[in-house]
């Protein structure tokens, strides 16, 4: 036993190559703040991992003829001035393979949940130009979040790049959170990126996700608010890099980003430190190359490229609903559509506080289903015609039926978007229920009564008529005779329940 | 290429003919004779030469922190 092992250490000290060995080294002249100057390294890279004395790592990133700017990664504890840095020749990776599925870990990839460490399969570098024209198609294939007003009004698909913006506890990361949960089945892994958030939220949403199920396919990358501002910098980065391990092989990944707003605040900050040049709110320069090179990582690729996608889903908090602040500005520039949430909404009842006049989806509506689609531009158009009649109708109180009548169905349309957070739906029974409300099958309900009926309702198709719900998820769109069959269970659905007259 | 300072690091002081072995090395790769001797005890054996922010790292020290990085 131990001479066995001691000729495998043998073996292994023979195999060793101990050569003289050529490396770019310099002494730390200033220290302070997180941030490190450094003379000498005359060959370091930009992005470059170095080390500082004898286990703090730092990133190079201001090469200047005098000096080179450092930002430390970790501890800075026992550091001096004087000491030595070295270059490691290692631009900076995030250690990634299968078994990191369902961890928490941190944007170096340490684990941050007490399990065991990641056997790491690949480095997957955090910094990567986004993947080319030639690689790309068009974003064909719905992402469903679940939620009824987005994949009716706002559809997003795969490899699309839908920007969750509105102001603090307007229900921002609940969208993202809800719309993890629907991809149960969807054969689409997750990564959610929690940037400056709390400890005790990154801790809830870990439970909520785990309570559901949901980690099974999730990733959880966490720089919380008590974390450096440089690793709060590189987290969104880490969680495009894990993405990009599974798009390789070939896989549909959704992204959150929650939030960029602290992301630009960590990144000021660093810049700030660094001595770099501030421009508007503070900000550096390059504060739009930060999150436009962040989210052109998203893609669909075709399928000579593996055909995976990445679909990213950037949060953006708003301070006082100012959409046309600097950071807010940029990322709607760059995304390709926003969901809007409003405050004003979210306190009078209506959750998801979506505002369907501002938010839009560039690509989406091509990946959009048929049958949703079918439904969808009837309910787009009986809210709009509502929202401009309610606003009339207060100055009047007597109004002919027909104002009236679109008035009611306005209101119950409006109700029927109205869905708790973590209860995605499908979509097929999405659709039903918007054909019931648009078609009139809502209208003798009592409003109050409204969720109650949809909730029965539901009961009731999938109990006597499953049919017609499996005909609508497996054609593309609502054939005529399943038509006729979902007009004649409404019906006589309606005509069951009285009591909510 | 041109290099400023050039400090050859060693434990004990280096002997006339190592001096003059090292002397000739870095006039072949270098172009100048010139250098700084340090006694360093960190290295703990071996020699390191710094020729401005490169270091060529032949000391036992070095050696030791390769195999702890196998």
């Amino acid at each position: 036993m131990t001479s066995s092992f001691l000729s495998s250490l043998e073996k292994q000290l023979e195999a060793a190559k101990l050569e003289p060995t050529k490396k770019s080294v310099g002494v730390m002249s200033s220290f302070g703040d997180g941030i490190a100057q450094a003379t000498g390294l005359d060959e370091v890279m930009y992005g470059e991992l170095v080390l500082l004395g004898k286990n703090t790592y730092g990133l190079a990133l201001n090469l200047k003829a005098e000096h080179v700017g450092i930002v430390l990664l970790s501890e800075d504890r026992g550091l001096k001035v004087g000491d030595t840095v070295t270059s490691t020749g290692r631009l900076l990776s995030i250690g990634v393979s299968d078994e990191i599925i369902g961890r928490v870990v941190d944007p170096l990839g340490n684990v941050l949940d007490g399990k065991a460490d990641i056997k790491v399969k690949s480095y997957e570098a955090l910094e990567k130009i986004a993947p080319g024209v030639i690689a790309r198609k068009s974003v064909t294939v719905p992402l469903q979040t679940g939620i009824k007003a987005i994949d009716a009004m706002i559809p997003i698909g795969r490899g699309q790049r839908e920007l969750i913006i509105g102001d603090r506890g307007t229900g921002k990361s609940s969208i993202g959170l809800g719309t993890i949960l629907n991809q149960k089945g969807q054969n689409v892994i997750c990564v959610y990126v929690a940037i400056g958030q709390k400890r005790s939220f990154v801790a809830q949403t870990t439970a909520i996700l785990e309570k559901a199920g949901a980690m099974e396919y999730s990733v959880i990358v966490a720089a919380t608010a008590s974390d450096s501002a440089a690793t709060q910098f590189l987290a969104p980065y880490a969680g495009v890099a894990i993405a990009e391990y599974f798009l390789k092989q070939g896989k549909d990944v959704l992204v959150i980003y929650d939030d960029l707003s602290k992301h630009a605040v960590a990144y000021r900050e660093i810049s700030l430190l660094l001595r770099r040049p501030s421009g508007r709110e503070a900000y550096p320069g390059d504060v739009f190359y930060l999150h436009s090179r962040l989210l052109e990582r998203a893609c669909r690729l075709n399928e000579d490229f593996g055909g995976g996608s990445i679909t990213a889903l950037p949060i953006i908090e708003t301070q006082a609903s100012d959409v046309s602040a600097y950071i807010p500005t940029n990322v709607i520039s760059i995304t390709d559509g926003q969901i809007y949430l409003e405050a004003d909404l979210f306190n009078s009842g209506v959750k998801p506080a979506i505002n369907v006049g501002l938010s839009v989806s560039r690509v989406g509506s091509a990946a959009q289903l048929k049958s949703m689609k079918q439904v969808a531009g009837k309910m787009r158009l009986d809210l709009a015609q509502y929202r401009e009649l309610a606003a009339f109708a207060q100055f009047s109180s007597d109004l002919d039926a027909k104002t009236k009548a679109q008035l009611e169905r306005g209101a119950r349309v409006a109700t029927i978007l109205n869905q708790p957070w973590d209860e995605p739906m499908p979509v097929e029974e999405q659709v039903a229920v918007i054909y019931a409300a648009t078609n009139g099958y809502v209208d003798s309900v009592q409003l109050k009564y409204v969720r109650n009926w949809e909730v029965a309702a539901l009961e009731y198709l999938k109990m006597n008529h499953p049919a017609i719900l499996t005909s609508i998820r497996k054609e593309s769109k609502i054939m005529d005779d399943t038509e006729k069959l979902l007009k004649e269970a409404l019906a006589s659905f309606t005509a069951m329940h009285t009591e909510w007259r | 290429m041109s290099v400023h300072t050039i400090v050859v690091e060693s434990v004990i002081p280096l002997s006339a003919e190592q001096k003059k072995d090292i002397a000739a090395l870095l006039k072949k790769k270098f172009g100048t004779e010139k250098f700084v001797e340090r006694i360093n005890p960190d290295i703990l054996g071996g020699v390191r030469i710094l020729a401005d922010s490169t270091q060529y790292d032949a000391s036992l020290a070095g050696k030791l922190q390769q195999l702890r990085n196998l």
